[in-house]
């Protein structure tokens, strides 16, 4: 439902039209997660209650031509009724109604009967009273800027105190003005970059997004309305404090150097913000002894600021403060602890605190539901590299793994990981293992095969849930793939046996070879844009991976080729802090195992 | 009852008499509920003042008498009501004066004057007369779904033009 839906139904609730219960339960959530539509709920209740009221001041305190009407036992009663008593609407109605502005805007937009049409503010107009003036970028006549008025075009607004703010292309300010409480800014898409003079006691500058205000006393600050409703706004301070109070009413109060985010569903923390360049956040992971492999596996919690990180034969570990700490999970007494070589891990897309991962030298596969604090052996593998679950089937049934340098190590279960059934010996006699299955449906399964050169190594298709394998590529990929918001399939060869980054775009029955320089697996960024590593620079792709570009600065760690032959240098993406993060194995302890990289805006 | 508790019933009427026409929109209900209201607080006096926040004490005797009164008809929105009664729920006595009060008044009635003519007419249907959207959609002669986008604008309006004149005349 969109701002203007839920606007209009509060209009209509107020106007007593019924509605249907979902309609109404979904507007309510929607109020209780936007901070704009809030608001202007605020000002139509605040004015309905205002006419309402100047009309009862009319019946009590009527005309004489008026009075006869009305019932005599009212008239006793009513006795020189005072005027109201005291409300806090005024200071409701000054403060909000300029939010109030932010609906007429969309309204004009919807046909209706009382037509408004916008008056485009002419070049060089002297408005009475104007809040400041703003001059566009890269060059426009400078204007002053009236009370009420927005502004929808890349430029600089200079408040009459000083106060400024660069408003980015695309961004839009639905409105400015300046009221008994304070300034208001309602900013409602795009990015703003502010440098605002102290302001007096009691009336402070409030930059309004659709989730939540920040309320600012003097300060540089830089806000983001991300145009996905769910990442809602970023607020950063440069300098002094800001309030940023969300939707639901909860505050924060952000420092410099510190940012928060306000959306509907995300915890309202401060957190610091990042360095620009390459950071290591290696720092404590692992614990003070290292086993062989290092740092071996690598995961982003989906849809959460928490990062993981397993170290051979050190556990695994967790980053909730974006790996300035880091915590051992599996810790929880009558848990299973991973205590070998953490190998894969594959997270629910449902309930991200449930993961599987797979481990190398000991116990195979691990499952927890309490997001690692607790893991519980699945069934009596040993020595498992990849795994994959049929998330196709609530009930999580159907796994695959693939047993460690073992030919016809492929094995499926039908049991959640309790029992096991090897079902690699149906792939050709000369295959000498695979390394990591996936499941695209209940049906339709991928594998690596190691074998004979030409002849049986490669990636073998099965459509009938593994009973049957077909070869689909001569190269023989290495590690998880990535299934692409877009379909398509983007799988790394394993190293020494192929130089191109493979592709399929039809469920992985044709594949075909990308140029490089990319050749491991990339990760994909909201937005559909690839990012991959080569050496020690970033590349990126907008366009599935037929074309790169280097992409930030030079990574700062060297690739290591691990002894199987395959290197750990790969790129994660954490949304929660726009962040890159590659990793590195290593025969030991290390200083500098993990780094990140904050993506520009 | 004692005169302080009748002045106490007597400061809040105008307040319950809005929020009468709020839930029952007719403002024959809403004055005879409002009698009602009444004589409901002569009959318990001790309420008004065991209340601790009298106004909402009274709305909830509001409340009750007009779901008695139209049952079926009686508003409903439950889920919304939060939201479009914000402005009685949050009536903090904050120290805003009955002439500021008066000033609001006063600033809205002339901008009800500032509207366009049919703007003006939905206006007098919908709150003086008392009439819903489907009966102020037939006297004006468009469709409900026009009225009720027309009726958020007018607000919309009024509440900018209330605004802008309280700031005129504090700057003046």
């Amino acid at each position: 439902m969109t701002c203007d839906e839920v606007q209009a139904l509060l209009s209509e609730s107020i106007d007593g039209v019924d509605i249907d219960a979902d309609r109404e339960s979904t507007a309510a959530t929607h109020l209780d997660g936007c901070a704009a539509c809030a608001r202007v709920a605020r000002e139509l209740s605040s004015v309905h209650r205002l006419i309402l009221e100047a009309r009862a001041a009319d019946v009590l305190s009527p005309p004489k031509s008026e009075s006869k009407r009305r019932p005599a036992a009212f008239r006793r009663r009513n006795g020189g009724a005072r005027s109201p008593r005291s409300s806090g609407f005024m200071t409701g109605l000054v403060a909000a109604s300029l939010l109030i502005a932010a609906a007429a805007y969309m309204l004009l937009r919807s046909p209706g009967p009382v037509e408004r049409k916008p008056v485009p503010a002419p070049p060089m107009v002297a408005v009475r009273n104007a809040l400041g003036t703003f001059e566009p970028r890269p060059a426009g006549p400078r204007r002053d800027v009236a009370a009420g008025e927005g502004l929808h075009e890349r430029g600089t607004f200079t408040w009459k105190d000083g106060t400024t703010f660069d408003v980015a292309a695309g961004a839009v300010i639905d409105r400015l003005t300046d009221a008994e409480d304070g300034k208001l800014v309602v900013l409602t898409k795009g990015t703003l970059s502010a440098d605002v003079r102290p302001q007096p006691a009691g009336r402070p500058l409030v930059f309004a997004t659709p989730h939540g205000e920040a309320r600012v006393v003097g300060t540089t600050l830089s806000l983001r309305v991300d145009p996905d409703a769910k990442k809602g706004t970023r607020l950063q301070v440069d300098t002094g404090k800001v309030e940023l109070r969300n939707g639901a009413g909860r505050s924060v109060l952000v420092e410099a150097g510190w940012f928060a985010v306000a959306a509907s569903g995300v915890e309202l923390v401060a957190k610091k913000v990042e360095a620009p360049g390459w950071q290591n956040i290696t720092s404590d992971v692992g614990g003070a002894v290292w086993g062989n492999g290092g740092v071996t596996m690598f995961a982003p919690v989906p849809g959460r600021d928490e990062i993981l990180a397993g170290v051979g034969y050190a556990w695994l570990w967790s980053s909730v403060d974006g790996g300035a700490s880091w915590k051992r999970l599996g810790d929880t007494a009558g848990g299973e602890p991973i205590q070998n070589m953490p190998h894969h891990l594959v997270f629910d897309p449902v309930n991200p605190r449930i993961f599987w991962v797979s481990a190398i030298y000991g116990p195979g596969l691990f499952k927890t539901t309490d997001g690692g604090a607790s893991f519980r052996h699945l069934g009596a593998l040993k020595h498992i590299d990849g795994l994959a679950v049929d998330f196709s089937d609530p009930m999580r049934r159907t796994l695959l793994v693939t047993k460690h340098l073992d030919g016809g190590g492929l094995q499926k279960s039908t049991d959640g990981g309790e029992t096991w059934q090897q079902i690699g010996d149906r792939l050709p006699s000369d295959c000498s293992s695979s390394s990591m299955p996936v499941i695209l449906d209940s049906k339709t399964f991928l594998v690596d095969a190691s074998g004979t050169i030409g002849k049986s190594e490669g990636v073998y298709r099965s459509a009938d849930a593994g009973a049957t394998w077909t070869r689909v590529s001569k190269t023989q990929s290495a590690g998880p793939p990535l299934l692409a918001s877009d379909g398509a399939i983007y799988w790394m060869p394993k190293a020494g046996m192929g130089s191109s980054l493979l592709k399929s775009t039809d469920k992985g029955l044709t594949w075909t070879p990308l140029p490089g320089p990319v050749r491991t697996t990339p990760v994909e960024l909201p937005g559909g844009r690839l990012v991959g590593v080569y050496e020690q620079q970033l590349y990126v792709s907008s366009n599935g991976g037929a074309g790169w570009e280097k992409f930030g600065d030079p990574i700062p760690i060297k690739p290591v080729r691990t002894f199987t032959g395959m290197t750990y240098e790969m790129a994660a993406y954490s949304d929660a802090r726009r962040t890159l993060y590659v990793w590195r194995g290593s025969p030991g302890k290390i200083a500098d195992a993990i780094f990140r990289w904050v993506v520009p805006e | 009852m004692t005169d302080d508790r009748q002045d106490l019933l007597q400061g809040h009427r105008p307040r319950l008499l809005a929020y009468l026409l709020h839930l029952v929109r007719d403002p024959h209900d809403a004055e005879d509920l409002l009698q009602e209201l009444s004589v409901v607080v002569l009959q318990k006096p001790d309420m008004l003042t065991r209340a601790g926040d009298v106004f909402a004490y009274l709305r909830g005797v509001a409340r009750h008498l007009a779901a008695g009164r139209l049952g079926a008809r009686m508003r409903s929105n439950d889920t919304l009501r939060r939201w479009t009664e914000w402005a009685w729920e949050n009536d903090p006595d904050d120290g805003t004066t009955d002439d500021d009060r008066a000033r609001q008044i006063e600033a809205l009635r002339k901008c009800r004057e500032k509207l366009p003519e049919t703007s003006r007419r939905m206006v007098v249907l919908r709150y003086d007369r008392g009439l819903d959207i489907r009966d102020v959609a037939g006297q004006v002669g468009s469709t409900v779904g026009a009225i009720k986008v027309a009726l958020l604008r007018i607000r919309v309006a009024l509440a900018r033009c209330v605004q802008g004149r309280l700031r005129e005349e504090t700057a003046t």
